[in-house]
């Protein structure tokens, strides 16, 4: 990847709203920068401040979570979770050095298609503002997951579970 | 350790899409890319995945083995998960050993460049083959279908959808929020392109829907909330608003509304027409029965002590009902001749008319009632009881007492010191404001129903306390306060100085008595103003009063003030008094004074005065009437069973209750207060009187009393337009005459009184008269009905609630509200309506039959600044309104249009004959409505200015009627109805739909289903074929019996759980509990909904999801970083 | 409250007239106004044809001014030209919406050493009159009410477009609530915010003279006996081409066109002179003891 740096962004969109979103974008041919990849959670209440961490560490350069406007959840109060510890994690990532700004938080609903290009774009330019996030980057695989691999290829190597 | 299916052997199958992928990304390029992903077996494309032969290739991977797990990378798995999954199914794995790779909406219909697609495309690719080898199997849950269905709102939509639903042997609950089911359709009169009427296609759809033995219909009901029941199912809380009327007695033979005096705006005629406060929107309603619009308690009534009706009385005398309005007034009042005169009328300081010009004359009409009938008679008691009581005092506080318990049956005794009955009402009230002969006549009515009253008998001398709590079940303290208060000034003791109830006192009894030629009275309350008026009739030349305040912070009532300035009463503000002079011989000779001025503000609020050092100045006069307030003559009762006091030296009781200290014996009026208006003293009386019948009773004393006594009502009236009248002054006798005894105003003549009562705005809507119950042979009516909650459970609910209309107001530049010649086009299609309020006649506001008439489209819509969408319906109803405007009036008809928007089956059709029937079509957007004529021609019409942008020029089209055609708009509480039932609203406001094009009538809420004006503005046709495809939808439902949940749920690893309970909380479904033996967390599968929020909160990763466990999110997250 | 004043060119120029009675009237009212010291152009509408960023930087300049000057929290900056109250009110807008302007601007205002931190209210003295102080105020200090004279009222186009601060866009009334106010009647007319004919009476006459006749001959058609304007343009093309339309149009168009800041001068009890009304071309019937012209 010689070529000149371009901002990697993972993306978490709750399936109900903002993953929505992002069809109705694609539906309405609303072209936005690539940078972003997409990871579809049911809720946002699923977004585990660890992801975040993983993914910088696995070499993103931002993270954009996307869920439902206040109030109007699938599960009631997920997107309030999130956003709880949306602001926890930014306190945490200024501690460990990492600029708060590499995270952004957005209600974008169902029907919300342009927001999700405006944001997209948005957040793309923002991280080139940044610049690279030159985090050491980590082991590709942790211990434990490489064990939890072999065990999903060794258990076959012994016939599989019926 | 997951269970799997042997060694991930995955295949990934790339779909071009027809072009929708393969134009924008590189598909050779990325199946070789698939190749090289770990456990990556097998890397196909293919024209169309989603084809048979497309899914065909999956299966056959899958059965010869040459893969067990499946990425496609395709579309959104919202459009094709499903279909994928069932493929390897049939493939023999298990459907959850798959995942979807998003390059259509997310790759090649958001990205420019090619090759960016393409690396984007990979990056999915590389997450979803990192993934799948992590997915483990899963069963589906089922869970049943509830067959009942809910449909809300009783437009076209919901009657459609019902009937069919109901035909299928499906039970219905169709809601409705108005009176009755039939919506908008209702309203029109022809429907297009045909020109049929719509009551005659409608109407036998309606009474079908309150017919049919499936359907249960709730109008006047609206869905309070609805929540989950089960996994799938509803439990759906509805309100039904009172109607006050029994919709299953009542036949809907309108004698009701024939007897109502209250006229109202009728909303089904848009405001053209009227209705009565009991009515029902229009004659084939469904149900056919009536209802009764309250608003609440009028403010004048909620603000009277007592709550007297007077609404009600005013409203039937507005209409001539003046035996009808005795009754009303009779209903909460047994003084209301003496009110009438001297009640300081709270209710009109919180009269609505007053926000408008002036508040009505409230007393002044209940007078001329009691003028009108001098020998009217109170109701008598229907039962009897045989407790006496005792009451101590005449005055207003203890008749009322006297009556409310007499009306309970008990037998009440008053025992009055005075020679005369009614307290302060005889001896401190002049007779010129309340004659003699109208108390008497009202102790007598109240001496007719049984009450005994004696006279010359002062408890403490004659009988005493002690005695009166043996012989008596309970007692009533009511002596008023009638003690002076002193000014504590130097020579208040000479002669020709007086009390100011004493004075007032010995008119009253022995007659009027010469005070000499100047007179002071020192106060500014009432009862001072009373021995001014009093002094002057006594034969003074000159009254003074004279006042430490200003006339701001006067307490006694501003007109009794005017009056006594209009007989001559003069005024001297901030001024008190310091010394009386004169001596024992010469008597009062003059006072000296203190000029004073306003200070900060006391404990009563009001500026306190404060002495001007040095200011003295010297009044001379020959007699002083010093009326500065009474305190009770506590001491006259002699020994008093230890009743405590307080250092007001008043009685003290128990707020609520009235209760002293000692039990059975209670306290009220001035006695307990101080110094206080008439009204009061009657509120004190009922209420002592309510307490000692539950005393009597043994019930509780104080439960539910908070309505007691004045309140102020909550809701606002819209009083815009109202035309400006102010109160109507009661005739009084020339001034020169008022230096007698003889009433002064002489109240108000029949024509008069009729006119002041037309000044109410009904601010209850209904006046509470009961008329209707009097002519109402079911005995439909009743008032007293309140709210009713009711539950159902449901497993599907269509949504139908239909539209609003576009506020013309919004666009002041189009003249609607400010040119009575502006209509909108439902105002005009209820004028067209043959049952409407102009019986079918198109006519201008002042009857004239219009000769030309514009039609304006696209109001509202199709406009950035208000709503930027098309309308649909605007075009074609203002092509059906041009011809029937043209057939009724022959007038000339020109349609502002922006484009004509004509799709459907013969509406273009039916354009082409409008335009051959000579209506004329401009094209361009309106600018302004004006009534600015700049030509003869243009004199005494509106003016429509419009671009003509075939022309190519400006143009000025003189109108005699201008017809907005407004646009629709979702209902004002469509945002707060979408939260309530879990579904999202799409651009303009209206309800989403799960999919624009292949599921129109689904929402992405299970079970939850729209049709109508609700999902989008449409026409008739469409919104009867959306009810169709609903009720299908729910049909199939039903019929299946059952829904597959994703499987999704979570669960927890109790050998990492350490039992934090951090978990807990957290679940919005309460589904995770504690299980202490274990003491881990325990997951109940039935009441997880899958979000996941407790296994991003679990800190040792013991709670896990299925399908988006950690492992498999992390494996996602290092795919589409792992390459970019 | 204490208020800044900007008066402009023209107050200063050839509405003299409106200076005098604004601030005549406003010391009647007893509400104190500072003229902002060191004020320069607006901005006003032809620059800001020309070049809008130029346009803004000199207002930014007067807004940078008022913060210096006034040091509340929110200095209140009254702009009785309704040109300069649009210049003004559009660059605190594009201050606070577009970054790109606001950049430049800040850089702008860095070379004359100024900063501007946004927080200026710009308002239109009939905003005041009306929101602040209120009719019920003003119509308590009446001491000459304008008994039965009739007035048109006349806002123009630019202190309600685009931006409606305080009155409704196409049929205002803040000014009629304040002539009612004051005593006099207002003629109900549909052309209260309708060209005037604006700059295009210099450039194209044949244009804009039209423009003012169709104003005042549908006043003088409903019985108004004075034109009320907020506008220097407004009551100058109004006022100064009576001769003119009466020729063109071939019928007499003769009526008083005053500035409303002038009546409510004259209801308070102002003198005439101080009020500057002597400066009328057409001029003003007196109204007091009710006298009315035309009659």
């Amino acid at each position: 990847m010689s070529e000149q740096w371009e901002p990697r962004i993972v993306a978490f969109f709750c399936t109900w709203c903002t993953y929505t979103a992002a069809d109705l974008a694609g539906i309405s041919r609303m072209t936005y920068a690539p940078n972003a990849r997409i990871v579809r959670l049911m809720c946002s209440g699923r977004m585990d401040p660890q992801f975040v961490l993983k993914a910088f560490a696995d070499g993103a350069d931002g993270v954009l979570i996307g869920g439902c406007h206040p109030g109007d959840c699938h599960y009631q109060a997920g997107n309030y979770k999130a956003l709880r510890r949306y602001t926890l994690l930014k306190r945490v990532l200024t501690e460990m050095g990492i600029e708060p700004e590499r995270v952004r938080l957005e209600w974008i609903s169902a029907s919300e298609g342009d927001r999700v290009q405006k944001v997209m774009n948005e957040m793309v330019e923002q991280i080139r503002k940044l610049g690279p996030l030159h985090l050491e980057k980590a082991p590709r695989r942790t211990a434990a997951a490489q064990e939890r691999e072999r065990e999903a290829v060794g258990v076959s190597s012994q016939g599989g579970a019926r | 350790m997951p269970e799997t299916n042997g060694a991930p052997k995955i295949g990934v199958y790339v779909c071009h899409c027809g072009v929708n992928i393969a134009a924008k990304v590189n598909i050779p390029e990325v199946v070789e890319f698939a190749r090289t992903l770990p456990f990556v077996t097998v890397a196909r494309d293919y024209k169309f995945m989603c084809s048979d032969p497309g899914q065909e290739l999956i299966q056959q991977d899958l059965r010869e083995g040459r893969v067990n797990r499946v990425v496609v990378a395709s579309c959104s798995p919202l459009m094709h998960e499903a279909t994928f999954r069932r493929a390897t199914a049939e493939g023999g794995q298990n459907p959850f050993f798959f995942h979807m790779a998003n390059i259509r909406e997310h790759v090649s219909w958001v990205t420019a460049d090619e090759h960016k697609a393409t690396e984007k495309a990979k990056a999915l690719i590389a997450a979803a083959v990192r993934r799948v080898a992590f997915h483990e199997p899963l069963e589906k849950k089922r869970v049943p279908v509830h067959p009942h269905v809910l449909i809300v709102g009783g437009g076209i939509a919901g009657i459609e959808a019902a009937l069919k639903i109901a035909e299928a042997g499906k039970k219905v609950y169709l809601v409705e929020r108005e009176p009755t089911i039939g919506g908008h359709m209702a309203q029109f009169d022809k429907c297009f392109p045909t020109l049929d009427c719509a009551a005659c296609i409608l109407t036998p759809k309606m009474t079908q829907v309150r017919a049919h033995p499936n359907i249960k219909l709730l109008t006047y009901s609206e869905v309070e909330s609805v929540e989950p029941y089960d996994l799938r199912n509803f439990k759906v809380t509805i309100r039904r608003k009172a109607r006050y009327v029994n919709e299953d007695v009542c036949t809907g033979c309108g004698l009701c509304a024939d007897v109502c005096p209250v006229t109202v705006p009728s909303e089904f005629d848009e405001g053209l027409g009227t209705r009565k406060a009991i009515y029902r929107p229009f004659p084939q309603a469904v149900p056919n029965v009536f209802t009764i619009s309250r608003r609440g308690t009028p403010p004048c009534q909620a603000a009277c002590s007592i709550h007297q009706n007077a609404q009600g009385y005013i409203t039937l005398i507005a209409h001539g009902k003046f035996k009808e309005a005795l009754d009303v007034i009779l209903r909460d009042n047994p003084l209301p001749s003496i009110c009438g005169r001297i009640c300081t009328h709270p209710c009109t300081v919180n009269c609505t008319r007053g926000t408008v010009d002036e508040p009505l004359n409230i007393p002044g009409l209940k007078r001329f009632i009691t003028d009108l009938f001098p020998d009217y008679k109170l109701p008598t008691p229907t039962k009897e009881r045989p407790e006496k009581i005792a009451i101590v005092g005449s005055g207003p506080a203890g008749l009322m007492c006297a009556y409310e318990l007499r009306q309970r049956g008990y037998k009440p005794v008053i025992f009055e010191a005075q020679p005369v009955a009614g307290g302060m009402l005889s001896v401190g009230i002049p007779s010129f404001r309340l004659p003699r002969d109208v108390i008497t006549k009202e102790i007598n009515r109240l001496k007719e129903i049984g009450i005994e009253i004696k006279t010359n008998t002062p408890v403490g001398k004659a009988i005493t306390l002690e005695q009166l709590r043996q012989q008596y079940a309970a007692v009533f303290i009511a002596i008023g306060a009638h003690v002076e208060r002193k000014l504590k000034v130097p020579g208040e003791d000479l002669p020709g100085v007086f009390g100011g109830i004493e004075f007032l006192r010995r008119v009253n009894l022995e007659g009027p008595f010469n005070l000499g030629e100047r007179v002071l009275v020192i106060g500014g309350g009432n009862s001072a103003v009373d021995a001014a008026r009093t002094a002057l009739r006594c034969g003074a030349k000159e009254v003074t009063m004279v006042y430490r305040r200003t006339r701001a912070e006067m307490p006694a009532d501003p007109k009794e003030i005017e009056a006594a300035e209009e007989e001559g009463v003069k005024m001297l503000f901030l001024a008190a008094p310091k010394t009386i002079l004169g001596n024992k011989e010469t008597g009062v000779t003059a006072l000296e004074c203190l000029k004073m001025k306003l200070g900060a503000p006391d404990a009563s609020g009001r500026p306190a005065p404060e002495p001007i050092p040095g200011s003295e100045f010297v009044l001379s006069c020959d007699a002083i009437i010093v009326t500065i307030g009474q305190v009770p003559d506590i001491a006259s009762l002699g020994e008093r069973l230890g009743l405590e006091t307080t250092t007001w030296g008043t009685f003290k009781v128990d707020d609520v209750t009235l209760e002293t200290n000692v039990p059975g014996v209670f306290a009220g009026g001035d006695c307990v207060t101080g110094p206080d208006v008439v009204v009061n003293a009657m509120y004190a009386g009922k209420k002592a009187a309510i307490s000692i019948d539950r005393y009597l009773n043994k019930l509780d004393m104080r439960a539910g009393r908070e309505r007691e006594g004045p309140y102020r009502t909550e809701y606002t009236i819209d009083t815009s337009g109202t035309p400006l009248q102010k109160q109507i002054p009661m005739p009084a006798i020339e001034l020169a005459r008022r230096r007698t005894f003889e009433e002064v105003h002489t109240g108000y003549t029949k024509e008069l009184a009729i006119a002041e009562a037309k000044r109410c705005l009904d601010c209850g809507i209904c006046c509470d008269c009961r008329l209707c119950a009097t002519v109402c042979e079911a005995k439909a009516i009743n008032y007293e009905m309140k709210d009713e909650i009711q539950e159902i459970v449901v497993g599907s609910i269509i949504l139908a609630t239909g539209f609003k209309l576009f506020d013309a107001r919004r666009i002041p530049r189009y003249g609607y509200g400010k040119y009575p010649n502006v209509y909108t086009a439902l105002e005009v299609e209820r004028m067209t309506n043959s049952a409407g309020p102009t019986g079918g006649e198109i006519r201008l506001r002042d009857g004239r039959k219009p000769k030309a008439v514009g039609i304006i489209h696209c109001v509202g819509s199709r406009d950035r600044n208000y709503n930027s969408y098309c309308s649909r319906v605007c075009c074609l109803y203002s092509l059906k309104l041009a011809h029937l405007i043209k057939e009724r009036t022959g007038a000339e008809v020109y349609n502002f249009y922006i484009d004509m928007r004509v799709p459907g089956k013969a509406y273009e059709e039916f354009y082409d004959r409008m335009l051959e029937e000579g209506i004329h079509f401009i094209r361009g957007r309106v600018a302004e409505v004006t009534d600015h004529a700049m030509t003869p021609d243009e004199e005494g019409k509106l003016v429509i200015r419009a671009e003509d942008t075939l022309i190519g020029v400006i143009r000025r089209i003189p109108v005699d009627m201008v017809v907005l055609a407004v646009g629709l708009e979702p209902q004002a509480d469509a945002d707060e109805v979408r939260r309530k039932f879990y579904i999202s609203c799409g651009s303009g406001g209206f309800f989403l739909e799960r999919h624009p094009k292949l599921a129109p009538v689904q929402t992405f809420a299970d079970g939850i289903f729209i049709a109508g004006a609700c999902q989008g503005p449409k026409d008739i046709q469409d919104t009867v074929a959306q009810a169709g495809a609903a009720a299908a939808e729910v049909l199939s439902l039903i019929d299946r019996g059952f829904v597959e949940l994703e499987p999704n749920t979570a669960f927890i690893q109790e050998e990492l759980c350490s039992g934090c309970k951090t978990c807990i909380p957290l679940c919005p479904f309460s589904a995770i509990s504690f299980n202490s033996d274990k003491g881990v967390a325990a997951i109940n599968e039935a009441l997880c909904k899958g979000c996941g929020t407790c296994v991003a909160a679990c800190p040792s990763g013991a709670a896990q999801q299925h399908l988006f466990t950690d492992e498999q999110i992390y494996q996602e997250i290092e795919g589409v970083l792992s390459y970019v | 409250m204490k208020y800044l004043y900007y008066p402009g060119c023209s107050l200063k120029g050839t509405s003299r007239g409106y200076e005098e009675s604004v601030l005549a009237a406003f010391e009647a009212l007893g509400v104190a106004v500072d003229e902002l010291e060191d004020w320069n152009c607006c901005g006003a509408t032809a620059y800001m044809a020309v070049d809008e960023m130029k346009a803004f930087a000199l207002a930014a300049r007067n807004l940078a001014l008022a913060e210096l000057q006034d040091g509340s929290e929110h200095p209140t900056l009254i702009a009785p030209c309704s040109g300069c109250y649009l210049v003004l009110s559009k660059t605190q807008h594009y201050l606070q919406e577009y970054s790109e302007v606001s950049r430049m601007i800040d850089g702008a205002l860095q070379a004359a050493r100024l900063r501007y931190a946004r927080t200026v209210h710009v308002r239109h003295p009939l905003d005041i009159l009306i929101n602040e102080i209120g009719v019920q105020e003003i119509a308590r200090k009446v001491r000459q009410p304008l008994q039965g004279l009739k007035v048109a009222s006349y806002y123009g186009c630019q202190i309600v477009r685009p931006y409606a601060a305080f009155d409704d866009q196409v049929n205002p009334k803040t000014m009629d609530n304040l002539m009612q106010a004051l005593g006099a009647e207002t003629v109900d007319w549909p052309l209260k915010t309708r060209c005037c004919g604006g700059s295009l009476m210099g450039t194209l006459p044949e244009v804009g003279v039209p423009l003012s006749y169709i104003l005042l001959k549908e006043a003088l058609k409903r019985g108004a006996d004075v034109v009320a304007t907020a506008c220097p343009l407004c009551q100058f093309n109004l006022e100064c081409y009576q001769d003119k339309m009466s020729h063109q149009f071939k019928e007499r168009i003769e009526i008083p066109v005053v500035y409303f800041t002038q009546l409510l001068g004259l209801a308070l009890g102002v003198s005439e002179r101080r009020l500057g009304m002597h400066r009328l071309l057409v001029p003003m019937p007196t109204v007091r003891g009710g006298t009315r012209p035309h009659a």
